[in-house]
């Protein structure tokens, strides 16, 4: 958790509200970080350009879930007080090594679910060209002051 | 334009309960985890850890008649518990669908899985789906 995020809180988070940006610059040696954590093999799609383009991927790329851990850490550490419930995503292109991205969430929804203080984000990746990579929704619940 | 098509697989796995088998949490893997996201490699585990158990394969006789390579097409991940180093966790999946379509870039077959995970103390810590698209 970041140690920059303060405490928020239900009733002072409006619909439309913007969360982040959580900028990245994927790197090998974190990708290897991630295959080794994810229990791949030495050599692999998201590591090794030639076994990348023996599968028809012409660069290397980052695992799918690599993505999904940055949305997740874009929602954790908005607050320390906040709760991810759910985590919601699409991969629509890969997301390359070494390119700068943008993890962004906007809430889009805020209503009590069974007595719960539901926020409904959106969430999604996007480069520097602006085309989306990961596009998804996230379910957080926030406590009330 | 994409097009629905029938698609060769086992079908009696649908919806059938298997074991993905038993993972150990470890003090590593939650460094390598929070190191590839660019933190410092603290021994906190990230919300979304069980993630990282819920593979692309199986059920054993799914016997999806397709040739490829697998990519992720969608996930979303319900944490419902804390996970530590040295937590087991069990994973019990299921085939909830298996379709084909055939898209811009031709045929593609997408394999939709539940991963439910329970700790050792038989706590649910997560639930995970998973989609999965096999292209030629």
């Amino acid at each position: 958790m970041s140690e920059q995020s303060a405490a928020v809180y239900f009733d002072q988070i409006d619909v439309g509200d913007e969360i982040g940006p959580l900028t990245k610059k994927p790197t090998l040696e974190q990708v290897k970080a991630f295959c080794r954590a994810y229990g791949l093999e030495e050599k692999t799609r998201f590591t090794d350009l030639e076994t990348a383009k023996s599968e028809g991927v012409d660069q290397l790329i980052i695992p799918g879930i690599m993505s999904m851990a940055y949305l997740s850490q874009l929602i954790t550490d908005w607050a320390p007080n906040i709760t991810l419930k759910k985590l919601d995503i699409i991969f629509r292109a890969p997301v390359k090594h070494e390119e700068e991205i943008q993890c962004v969430g906007v809430v889009t929804d805020k209503e009590v679910r069974e007595g719960e203080n539901c926020l409904d984000v959106d969430v999604y990746i996007e480069n520097t060209e602006g085309r989306r990579a990961v596009t998804g929704q996230a379910l957080v619940v926030a406590p009330s002051e | 334009m994409t097009q629905q098509e029938e698609l060769i697989f086992n079908k009696d796995v649908l919806n059938e309960e298997y074991n993905l088998g038993n993972f150990e949490v470890t003090a590593d893997t939650i460094r390598d985890f929070n190191r590839s996201t660019g933190g410092d490699g603290a021994s906190e585990a990230p919300a979304l850890i069980a993630t990282l158990f819920a593979k692309f394969e199986g059920p054993d006789d799914l016997n999806l008649d397709f040739e490829g390579f697998d990519y992720m097409a969608g996930q979303y991940v319900e944490p419902e518990a804390s996970v530590r180093a040295g937590d087991v966790l069990t994973c019990v999946a299921r085939v909830k669908s298996v379709y084909k379509k055939t898209g811009r870039s031709g045929p593609m077959a997408f394999v939709v899985r539940e991963h439910t995970f329970t700790n050792q103390r038989g706590q649910t810590v997560a639930r995970v789906g998973m989609s999965t698209v096999r292209r030629k």
